[in-house]
């Protein structure tokens, strides 16, 4: 038996309302993200790939594979290299103004994970009940539902390894200038009133607020993958696949850039073969 | 016509100093009411704001949500001194204090010449704060009325001086709650001096903290300078101005057709001479009656948070928990949004929130049968909401209120069946 570790990377787009915004507030209000003037209402939804109304000088969307490791030895070269990682299903980050849980800490449902490439795909979801694939974070036990929580630290580690620095408040300075030099050109009213509530957002740049600290936010939440597999692989790169076991998905978040409503998204998918 | 010149017209004495624990209680009281009275103004002029709808240009649009977010923003901070003044109250001794009169208030009810009603955001609502929010030239002049929210606390910072200093009366015994529970910044994982969604809530254990905490009341609202840009004095004047610079056509978009003084029905503890605006939509005057209960529950656990009584730390964590965030988040103010969809009943007017408390907020001593009442509220309002949900034309932004109180509800009776508590 061999177990095929794929390591992720990437940014993905999260558009949803902060506390003290109710959970389902459309455009903002309260908190610290916002729909901008031409933009749809926020949904929650966390995408690994096609954002929705991206914003200038955010991230690229979209989680790749990097590497390839077989029982601890990276494979040079292994064809899953560079597959794309989607989350499927619409996945929101359910703390409901912690109704469920802390935010931070809130589960993210569903989970359910599909790597393509090529004719490559391999899909499953981590279902919270199994025998009840319908459950709902609403009507799944607590015990069930625990598991779930994200593990948060504060760290610079991630914000290090996604942005090349450490430092939120330079970061957020660093792009209150490109805003502000776009504002200057800018003519159209739609966008002149989306930088201009950007900018009045990245001016806030006290150390201790949220819009800072979260970028310094690791969640880190674990994932059997127990549904069933679905999987296309025409060329055998996960030849015995066991899909009688569940496939371990470790994932950390962090870089958490509110202005672009991206962050950081890495982890591995651990795929046991025979 | 000052203060003094009043106090002679009227042929009524000026209030006197504080001088005992008993009379500072009492106006420490006054204090938590007017502040609560306040916030509710606030939040009221909030939730009338339109912000959108499609009639409005991107920058109007843009605008609406900046007067809304500054509102809401001075709100939490009345909410903060709210706060503040009960950790006054426990501190000398007082129990929490988290009653309040109807609006609008009766003319000289606590002495007060202030105005305290519920206006739409707009021309009249920048009338009432103006005057809400204006520095006092002299808040120490002896006066019959209360006519500035600043001189109540040089009122109340006078007397703790006096009190609590150096060979005061009470100089070593003031500050008899010192050690009972307080909600402060290192409740919500704050630093002491931390600003979170605009808040600071300090403690207060002796002279020093208290003149502190009611010195930041004076900095950040009605006593701040003039030339303070954060104070509340300059946000409103800074909106006023922008809503003056504003054409009638975006102005008239910018407000939703909110009645003033709403009510749920005809009272007689409010302001008898005020216009108020009965609601009569049946739809509407259930759903304002029963936001106005989610207010009160929410009144409720934070009158348990406070203070010495049999709670444990696990049963403070989960008010706290469900007070904070659940209730005021996701119920109340979603409750007061949805309201604004519905029609007041008059062919004029839209319905809101009406922020109308039908008794005194009382203090439950015993843990466990507090708990059962607060399961029982839980479940009236969420049943309440299911059913209101399901009438014609409510927004069906109510069902996901309605499920999240259920929710609610099911934690907590499960807490309580649990020996040691736990969530």
């Amino acid at each position: 038996m061999s177990l095929v570790v794929c390591q992720f990377d990437g940014w993905v787009q999260v558009r949803l309302a902060t506390n003290p915004d109710p959970t389902d507030e459309p455009r903002g209000v309260s908190g610290y993200t916002f729909a901008l003037p031409g933009e749809p209402d926020l949904d929650r939804i966390l995408r690994t790939a096609n954002p929705v109304a991206p914003r200038t000088h955010g991230p690229p969307i979209g989680v790749f594979v990097r590497t390839v490791n077989i029982d601890g030895f990276t494979i040079i070269g292994h064809p899953l290299v560079g597959a794309q990682l989607d989350l499927l299903g619409e996945p929101r980050f359910e703390s409901v103004n912690e109704v469920m849980m802390e935010q931070g800490e809130e589960p993210l449902e569903p989970f359910d994970v599909q790597l393509v490439q090529g004719g490559f795909r391999l899909q499953r979801r981590a279902f919270l009940d199994p025998s009840q694939p319908d459950a709902t974070v609403y009507t799944v036990p607590r015990a069930l539902l625990e598991p779930r929580r994200a593990q948060v630290t504060l760290a610079t580690t991630i914000l290090q390894e996604a942005t090349g620095g450490s430092d939120p408040v330079a970061f957020r300075r660093a792009k209150l200038a490109l805003l502000q030099a776009d504002y200057k050109v800018a003519t159209d009213p739609i966008q002149r009133a989306g930088l201009g509530r950007r900018i009045s957002e990245l001016e806030n740049n006290d150390p201790n607020d949220h819009r800072t600290v979260s970028m310094e936010f690791i969640e880190s939440r674990h994932y059997d993958l127990n549904g069933p597999t679905a999987l296309a692989d025409p060329a055998g790169w996960l030849a015995g696949l066991d899909t009688f076991q569940t496939f371990a998905c470790d994932v950390v978040m962090g870089a958490w850039d509110s202005d672009a409503l991206s962050a950081y998204y890495t982890g591995t998918l651990a795929l046991p073969t025979h | 016509m000052t203060a003094t010149q009043l106090s002679a017209v009227l042929d009524r004495p000026a209030l006197p100093p504080i001088r005992t624990r008993e009379e500072l209680i009492d106006a420490l009281g006054t204090a938590a009411e007017l502040e609560h009275a306040i916030l509710c103004q606030y939040l009221f002029a909030a939730f009338s704001i339109e912000r959108m709808s499609p009639a409005l240009s991107p920058a109007d649009s843009e605008l609406a949500r900046t007067f809304m977010l500054q509102i809401l923003s001075i709100a939490r901070q009345e909410m903060e001194h709210l706060g503040i003044v009960t950790n006054l109250l426990i501190a000398v001794g007082a129990s929490p204090n988290f009653d309040r009169p109807n609006l609008p208030l009766q003319r000289d009810y606590f002495a007060v010449d202030l105005p305290l009603a519920l206006m739409p955001f707009g021309d009249e609502f920048f009338k009432i704060t103006a005057q809400l929010e204006a520095p006092c030239t002299d808040p120490s002049a002896p006066s019959p009325f209360i006519t500035s929210v600043e001189a109540i606390y040089a009122r109340l910072r006078d007397a703790f001086e006096w009190l609590g200093g150096p060979g005061g009366p009470l100089a070593t015994t003031l500050f008899l709650g010192a050690n009972d529970p307080q909600i402060s910044n290192a409740d919500f994982g704050a630093t002491p001096t931390q600003v979170w969604y605009s808040l600071t809530l300090l403690p207060v254990v002796d002279l020093p903290s208290a003149l502190t905490a009611i010195d930041l009341i004076r900095t950040q609202g009605e006593g701040a300078t003039a030339h303070d840009p954060n104070s509340h004095f300059a946000l409103v004047r800074s909106m006023k101005a922008q809503w003056d610079a504003l054409s009638p056509e975006s102005r008239a978009a910018l407000k939703k057709p909110v009645a003033h003084n709403p009510l749920t029905r005809e009272r007689g503890d409010v302001d008898p001479n005020a216009t108020c605006a009965v609601l009569r939509d049946p739809r509407a005057v259930a759903l304002a009656r029963v936001a106005n209960r989610a207010y009160e529950l929410l009144l409720l656990l934070l009158a348990r948070l406070y203070g010495r009584n049999d709670a444990t730390a696990a049963d403070r964590d989960m008010y706290r928990k469900y007070a904070f965030f659940p209730l005021m988040t996701i119920v109340v103010r979603p409750l007061a949004e949805i309201l604004t969809d519905l029609p007041a009943g008059d062919g004029e007017h839209c319905a809101t929130c009406t922020f109308e408390i039908d008794g005194p907020i009382r203090t439950f001593p015993d843990r466990a049968t507090f708990q059962i009442q607060l399961g029982e509220r839980l479940s009236h309002l969420a049943d309440e909401l299911a059913a209101i949900a399901a009438m014609p034309g409510v927004s069906p932004r109510l069902e996901f209120v309605a499920k999240n109180v259920a929710y609610v509800r099911d934690r907590v009776i499960a807490y309580a069946a649990t020996p040691a508590g736990a969530l």
